[in-house]
């Protein structure tokens, strides 16, 4: 059970590895907005492309990355089918009943190509940058709104403690599963309400535990000295290098593009 | 200033649907520095209590705590006070924050607004004491239990603390993580002076601590050497304990005219009373 999970963290020395946290954030930020912009597809392929790259740049073979779209191959295969089916327009093939349509094809490719860039910044984003890195980032990025009020520093701690948490959580719930379903939880009833009911006796659990979990970590941070006050020395110890600064003029490249 | 943890006539009362429960009643306590200390006590004696008493987690009804002269009412020590009384829970999973080794141990003394620099050191430092220099890129939830409660100390012990306050942190181990972890405690206690206080259900885990301190429903009822307190009857009625194997066979044969002069209280004690006799 406690595999490698996908989006954890791994330690290495590849270009992405050594850019500065913020940089990744914004790039992520950009990425993902310029690809979801309707009209313009340039900008999104642009993305695939630099993904890809990066994806080569982070040391990833072949195989892992087969690995990692693994889990979201259903849904890219589905939404392509749908996508390419039930859209009229022009024919390209006509099979019976079923017709593809050439709008419908590229909305397919479109929506892959958008997953895709969804999916991999992410994944990338939290393989080659540590919890703490990240929290530091959204720390200095945000920081301006602090002066409006928003508590910007609990929030990224927030985060940290929750990326922290997301494999014992889930680690806890498979547990709960095999509990229920060794007492005969119908998991898979074909009763609707039976599943929602086998469903609610996993969540039930996991949600009472997870709240005696938040009052101990509570005490333990805070007799580590935590007060939720703002932490400048985190913030200095971002270091912004030569590769930042390739990398954000690609990020400005895109933007220009997007917008000419 | 005392170099010192003093309660002070200390009460604590918790109030639960109008119904008072008393978890601690008067106790006078002073944990000089340098000592290994264990607490004993049934379930609901109070030992948790007071722990938390001891770093200002929880501050008395009556009463008052002072860490090396700092009121624990006094909120502007309250950083001082935490940093120089760490504390460790029986969970281990539960006192983790950070997702990579290196980073937990950072957490506390960037709290306390250390340059990076200095962090750097001390996390070197803390790796180094606990055993955990190989692991330092680690990610935390892939550490054993064992582990993860020696990464909780390495984490206090860059706050570079005076008194080390311990809840029951071998009850969710196994023999030999248990067995492990003591002996670090130990070596923290003799090699680098931090005073040691350790809540326990085992008595194997504090056979070699200095003093004994048995809570029973929120007073102490005894407070000595764990060889006074194991090697006489009416200490382990008051104290309503089991002696170790070692004493009673001890005990025995003191009973028996054999003259033992020595507390044994351990096997190796034990081993090297013999070696001495026979030699
Ligand atoms: N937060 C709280 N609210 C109300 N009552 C509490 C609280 N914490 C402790 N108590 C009560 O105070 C008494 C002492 O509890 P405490 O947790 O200190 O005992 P303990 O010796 O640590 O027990 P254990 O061996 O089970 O850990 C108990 O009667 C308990 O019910
Ligand atoms: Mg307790």
């Amino acid at each position: 059970m406690n595999g490698l999970k996908i989006g954890q963290y791994v330690r290495g020395n590849s270009f992405l590895h050594k850019l500065d946290p913020r940089t990744k954030l914004l790039g992520c930020f950009v990425m993902i907005i310029t690809s979801l912009l309707k009209n313009n597809t340039s900008a999104l392929y642009i993305n695939v492309v630099l993904l890809l790259l990066c994806i080569l740049l982070c040391g990833i073979k072949f195989k892992q990355f087969v690995k990692m779209v693994r889990p979201i191959r259903y849904m890219l295969l589905l939404t392509f089918i749908f996508q390419s089916i039930f859209i009229s327009g022009e024919k390209l093939i006509d099979l019976w009943v079923i017709s593809v349509s050439r709008e419908g094809l590229h909305i397919g490719i479109v929506t892959i190509a958008r997953i895709f860039v969804l999916y991999f910044c992410s994944i990338l984003l939290t393989r080659t940058t540590t919890p703490a890195q990240l929290t530091a980032a959204i720390e200095a990025l945000l920081f301006p709104m602090v002066r409006i009020g928003i508590p910007i520093n609990k929030f990224a701690t927030l985060i940290n403690v929750s990326l922290r948490f997301i494999p014992v959580i889930i680690e806890e719930a498979e547990t709960i599963t095999c509990a229920q379903k060794a007492r005969g939880a119908p998991f898979n009833s074909k009763s609707l309400i039976k599943k929602f009911k086998a469903i609610f006796s996993v969540l039930i659990p996991v949600l009472a535990s997870s709240l005696q979990r938040a009052a101990d970590i509570a005490i333990a941070m805070e007799s580590r000295c935590y007060t939720g006050e703002i932490n400048h020395n985190r913030i200095k110890g971002l270091s912004f290098g030569k590769s930042d600064i390739i990398a954000l003029g690609l990020i400005s490249t895109s933007i220009v593009i997007v917008l000419v | 200033m005392a170099d010192a943890i003093e309660l002070v006539n200390v009460q604590k009362q918790y109030k639960v649907n109008n119904h008072l429960t008393h978890a601690l009643k008067d106790v006078n306590l002073t944990i000089p520095k340098g000592q290994f200390i264990g607490i004993l006590g049934e379930n609901g004696s109070g030992k948790t209590t007071l722990a938390r008493l001891f770093n200002g987690l929880i501050l008395p009804t009556k009463g008052n705590v002072y860490v090396d002269g700092m009121d624990t009412f006094d909120k502007r020590f309250i950083k001082k006070i935490r940093s120089r009384v760490g504390m460790i829970f029986q969970n281990p999973e539960n006192q983790i924050i950070s997702s990579i080794v290196e980073e937990e141990l950072a957490f506390g003394p960037q709290n306390l607004n250390l340059p990076i620099e200095e962090i750097d050191k001390r996390v070197d430092k803390a790796l180094n004491i606990m055993g955990l220099t190989a692991l330092r890129f680690h990610a935390t939830n892939l550490l054993s239990g064992g582990q993860k409660q020696r990464l909780a100390i390495a984490s206090i012990l860059t706050m570079k603390p005076q008194y080390l306050i311990l809840d029951e942190p071998t009850s969710m181990l196994d023999q030999s993580g248990r067995y492990e972890l003591i002996n670090y405690l130990k070596k923290l206690n003799k090699q680098h002076n931090i005073t040691i206080v350790l809540i326990t259900h085992n008595i194997k885990d504090i056979l070699s601590a200095d003093r004994l301190i048995v809570l029973k429903k929120g007073a102490v009822v005894l407070d000595s050497t764990p060889w006074k307190i194991f090697s006489s009857p009416e200490n382990l009625e008051i104290s309503g304990l089991n002696p170790p194997d070692m004493v009673k066979l001890v005990n025995g044969l003191n009973k028996r005219g054999y003259k033992l002069k020595d507390e044994i209280l351990t096997t190796e004690q034990m081993v090297e009373f013999i070696c001495r006799q026979l030699n």
